[in-house]
């Protein structure tokens, strides 16, 4: 794949990426770092890339291999900036809710609502994480999820279905219904 | 809150986004100062032949996918070296060995007549899996040619840190003073970026002598001969990218350099 190719395909699968990465690391910051980087590693790793065969997934794997690599870095940084980030992240993440067809009251529960999701997904350990921010970040089918992790299509159902067990008893906890 | 809820929530708070403008216009940026600085992973023979060949880039990409079939845990080898050229006669092959610190075994001509052509110093990265540097090294590259055929010769140290674990069958093998040097054969289709695989393509996908490779202007297929040894901590591989030379051929070769100690 060209560099032309990798620059086509930031502008194709960008948001699918970043949204992927951004709640993989749970930060803005720190998920446009690990979208930049992908998409430079992927520049390094260009010949073993296939313009024809499904490129979205290989950068996310290379995602998936630059975070786990990273992933002490990214754990003190988030030690340190966790509450501020979570705020952070309420304050300038991106307006939630259609303002055309909801409430005041109604944007802020709704705002509330996902900024808490995103809260127990980040809280998830590695192994749930992952599957979950593939499949809905990603928006990526079982089938690619399991390729991208190396794990059989029965383990990363068992772990989306976990992951999402923990999340609704997280979010009960909370109060949400 | 019952599971319907819950998916629908999950999609909703995780949904895509557009990255910020600031952070595509940086994206883009730092992936220009790559190109331009050359990090981008163009493979090593890519650059190393390409002003001597001329050759259309997927032709070259095709080395790297060789470099990944031989290899295991180095999934990858890419760098670049010396200009084309750097030295021209062969008396000048003490001093690239001192350049590339390594003592390789070398002639300045073989008895079926391909002769020394030119030299140059290799720059090269060895990578995992991962895209991780695990090691650098230099080593140096030869051209003998034989009327328009060129037959490269490349000459690389052996780490014991690393593991070139050979996971295909050689086409041929044979033995030259205790040394075993492997033949490969193998079939290369160079097809333009939105060529679409007929069935036949994918059958011959699945053997482990063809490749398919991306980005030339035209469909093309081309055999492409090497054979690989290891002596006295050096790596050795003859190629020849333009048709295929029998393995008596590249054999009887290999057993010159191997007596040329």
């Amino acid at each position: 794949m060209t560099a032309a190719q990798l620059s086509q395909c930031a502008d194709r699968y960008g948001a699918e990426i970043y949204g992927f990465c951004k709640h993989l690391t749970g930060s803005t910051a720190e998920g446009e770092e690990l979208y930049q980087d992908t998409f430079l590693k992927a520049m390094e790793l260009s010949e073993q890339i296939d313009a024809a065969n499904n490129p979205k997934s290989y950068l996310l794997s290379i995602a998936v291999r630059l975070w786990k690599n990273k992933k002490r870095k990214f754990a003190w940084r988030t030690r340190i900036a966790a509450m501020q980030s979570a705020d952070a992240e309420e304050e300038h993440g991106q307006p939630l809710g259609d303002p055309n067809t909801l409430s005041p009251e109604e944007a802020l529960l709704d705002r509330e609502y996902k900024a808490a999701v995103a809260r127990c997904v980040k809280a998830l350990p590695p192994s749930y994480r992952l599957p979950i921010c593939l499949y809905y970040a990603a928006e990526l089918p079982i089938r690619e999820i399991a390729a991208i992790l190396k794990l059989p299509e029965g383990t990363v159902k068992r772990r989306l279905h976990h992951a999402r067990k923990q999340i609704k008893q997280e979010l009960e906890g909370m109060g949400y219904e | 809150m019952n599971d319907n809820r819950l998916d629908q929530l999950l999609r909703e708070s995780l949904a895509s986004e557009q990255p910020r403008p600031e952070c595509n216009q940086t994206l883009h940026a730092r992936m220009e100062a790559a190109q331009a600085s050359g990090k981008a992973g163009i493979p090593m023979k890519h650059r190393r032949m390409k002003k001597t060949l001329v050759l259309a880039a997927a032709l070259c990409a095709a080395f790297a996918v060789a470099a990944t079939a031989y290899t295991t845990l180095v999934a990858s080898s890419s760098g670049s070296s010396s200009q084309y050229g750097e030295f021209t006669s062969y008396s000048q092959l003490e001093q690239a060995e001192k350049k590339a610190n390594l003592e390789i075994n070398a002639i300045e001509s073989f008895s079926n007549g391909y002769t020394f052509q030119q030299m140059s110093i290799s720059h090269s990265k060895d990578k995992d899996a991962d895209g991780n540097v695990i090691r650098k090294y230099k080593g140096i590259d030869i051209e003998y040619t034989k009327g328009d055929h060129s037959i490269f010769l490349s000459t690389d140290p052996v780490s014991k840190n690393v593991v070139y674990a050979d996971d295909r069958k050689p086409v041929d093998t044979a033995v030259f003073d205790g040394i075993t040097v492997s033949y490969y054969n193998d079939t290369y289709k160079f097809v333009p970026p939105d060529y679409e695989l007929t069935d036949e393509d994918r059958a011959n996908e699945k053997k482990d002598n063809y490749f398919i490779s991306y980005g030339s202007d035209e469909v093309e297929e081309r055999v492409m001969s090497s054979a690989y040894w290891t002596q006295d901590g050096v790596k050795y591989s003859f190629t020849s990218i333009s048709g295929e030379v029998p393995a008596d051929t590249l054999f009887a070769m290999a057993q010159e350099l191997i007596a040329a100690e």
